[in-house]
């Protein structure tokens, strides 16, 4: 069985702020690429975090539960969300790895 | 307000130009604050310490805030009052000369058009302070009145500025940062009072008033010193080298306001709210509840005389913040208000709101429930504001 784990980025915290709260599907949840699964909270608003690939939640982060604040912190690290099984491995071709994303980043940096 | 909407603003306003304030560039380049659109302009959100960091700052010495993108008009005239009082509530009669009163701007149906500061400077002269977002149309609504009937042959002159910046100085320790700037002593200033002083030899508008729920003051100050001032606030220590003073954003300018149970337009005020669902009465005389003329009196009138269906309520909830929009409801699913603001209070580290609630709902300490993502969370009716006001008396 593939797994996963999800997080936000170091650059979509940093959009968010200050983060208070997060809203993760039950485990068992089955859901499709694109859907939300979690849904986060900061200061200054809320956001939804979709599935990149289509799968099912088998377990949540539970120190960013009792901790949100450790997704400001380790977004990329420690302050993952949600733990899933990946239905379809095929999907992980459609994502970009980190250094593609660095230079989407830079790309529509304005 | 800064959640779905504002993406919504970003988008509608990618294409047209952003207005800037005069210190557009310091916030954005010296102070690295993250600019967003905000009614029309391109404005500080956060700096980089964050909401959370910039709001406890305040309550604690001194948050400094950039509201130039907020309206600023004088009222001049032989017959400004009465027109002042045409369509507003304001009681500019008793008002003191010097003495500031805040007020809102009515519709015909006895809805609210904006809320604003009416300082009355002379008799025959006021500043007022309007919202960013309801200037233009503010500005419009008072052009057309007094191009209409009688008012055509009053004396009334309707001035614009857009030179002077606004910068309030919020908190504890403001006064004490103002009188060494200014090199003054405003201890004998009254809250809701405002005057004019000197500033390296240029006048400025000194009034003590605010949005935080602090004692404080808001700022006019003309372009050419702008700059000088905001460097010399925001660079000012105290005894101990700590800096006494620092620059918040709109995020942290909103859960101040929130905690402090003040009115956001657009939000807790809009043109089909009544002052009296928004739970603002107390703007209104006794005069002039009984005796009205003003545009909506008699909206005012009834739901002064048979009560409102709905009024404006702080609540507690418990699980994440409730944003506005968000649906209320009895423990049996029937729907009683809507959120209008919401946010996690940092200072009180739980989840506050403002929200209309059907009468008797909304009664304090009522358990409700409010509806996030699909969920019922038990929210609690609060008194607000939720964190004491500290408004300065003086001795």
């Amino acid at each position: 069985m593939q797994t996963g784990k999800i997080g936000i980025t170091k650059y979509a915290q940093g959009e968010l702020g200050d983060i208070v709260h997060v809203d993760i599907k039950s485990v068992g949840h089955q859901f499709k690429k694109g859907e939300g699964i979690t849904a986060i909270e900061s200061v200054k608003t809320a956001a939804d975090v979709y599935a990149p690939v289509t799968g099912e939640v088998i377990a949540h982060n539970d120190s960013v539960k009792g901790e949100p604040a450790l997704v400001n912190t380790d977004a990329e690290t420690d302050g993952w969300l949600v733990q899933i099984k990946i239905n379809d491995e095929k999907d992980l071709n459609d994502l970009m790895d980190a250094a593609a994303y660095e230079k989407f980043l830079e790309e529509h940096k304005h | 307000m800064f959640g779905k909407s504002l993406n919504l603003a970003r988008r509608h306003f990618s294409n047209d130009v952003l207005k800037r304030t005069h210190l557009f560039k310091y916030h954005k380049e010296t102070l690295k604050g993250k600019m967003v659109p905000f009614a029309g302009y391109e404005m500080p959100v956060l700096y980089p310490e964050g909401i959370i960091k910039e709001h406890l700052f305040c309550r604690e010495s001194v948050g400094l805030f950039d509201v130039s993108h907020m309206g600023q008009v004088r009222i001049v005239g032989k017959d400004a009052l009465k027109f002042l009082e045409h369509f507003t509530v304001a009681d500019l009669q008793s008002l003191g000369k010097g003495k500031a009163t805040l007020s809102l701007i009515m519709n015909e149906k006895g809805g609210i058009n904006d809320d604003c500061i009416i300082t009355k400077v002379e008799d025959d002269s006021f500043f007022v302070v309007i919202n960013a977002g309801c200037k233009d149309k503010d500005l419009e609504y008072m052009r057309t009145i007094k191009g209409s009937g009688d008012w055509k042959n009053k004396d009334i002159s309707i001035n614009y500025n857009e030179d002077n910046s606004l910068i309030a100085v919020q908190g504890p320790n403001a006064q004490k940062l103002l009188d060494q700037i200014i090199g003054t002593d405003l201890s004998s200033m009254d809250f809701m009072t405002s005057q004019e002083l000197k500033y390296k030899d240029k006048i400025i508008r000194v009034s003590r008033c605010g949005y935080t729920g602090e004692d404080g003051f808001e700022v006019s100050v003309p372009e050419s010193l702008i700059l000088t001032f905001a460097e010399e606030l925001g660079h000012a220590k105290n005894n101990e080298g700590n800096k006494v003073a620092t620059w918040v954003g709109l995020g942290a300018r909103d859960t101040l306001r929130l905690e402090a149970g003040l009115c956001l337009y657009g939000h807790e005020l809009n043109e089909d709210i009544s002052p009296i669902e928004a739970v603002l009465g107390w703007t209104i005389s006794k005069r002039r509840k009984e005796q009205g003329g003003f545009l909506g009196y008699e909206t005012v009138k009834k739901h002064l005389e048979q009560g409102v269906k709905q009024k404006r309520s702080g609540f507690m909830v418990e699980g994440p913040p409730a944003r506005e929009g968000a649906k209320i409801q009895t423990k049996d699913g029937v729907q009683v208000g809507h959120v209008t603001s919401g946010a996690p209070s940092p200072s009180l580290k739980k989840n506050v709101g403002q929200a209309y609630i059907n009468v008797p709902h909304n009664k304090l300490e009522t358990q409700l429930e409010v509806v996030i993502r699909e969920k019922p969370y038990p929210l609690t009716v609060k008194k607000m504001p939720f964190v004491p006001s500290r408004y300065y008396k003086k001795p």
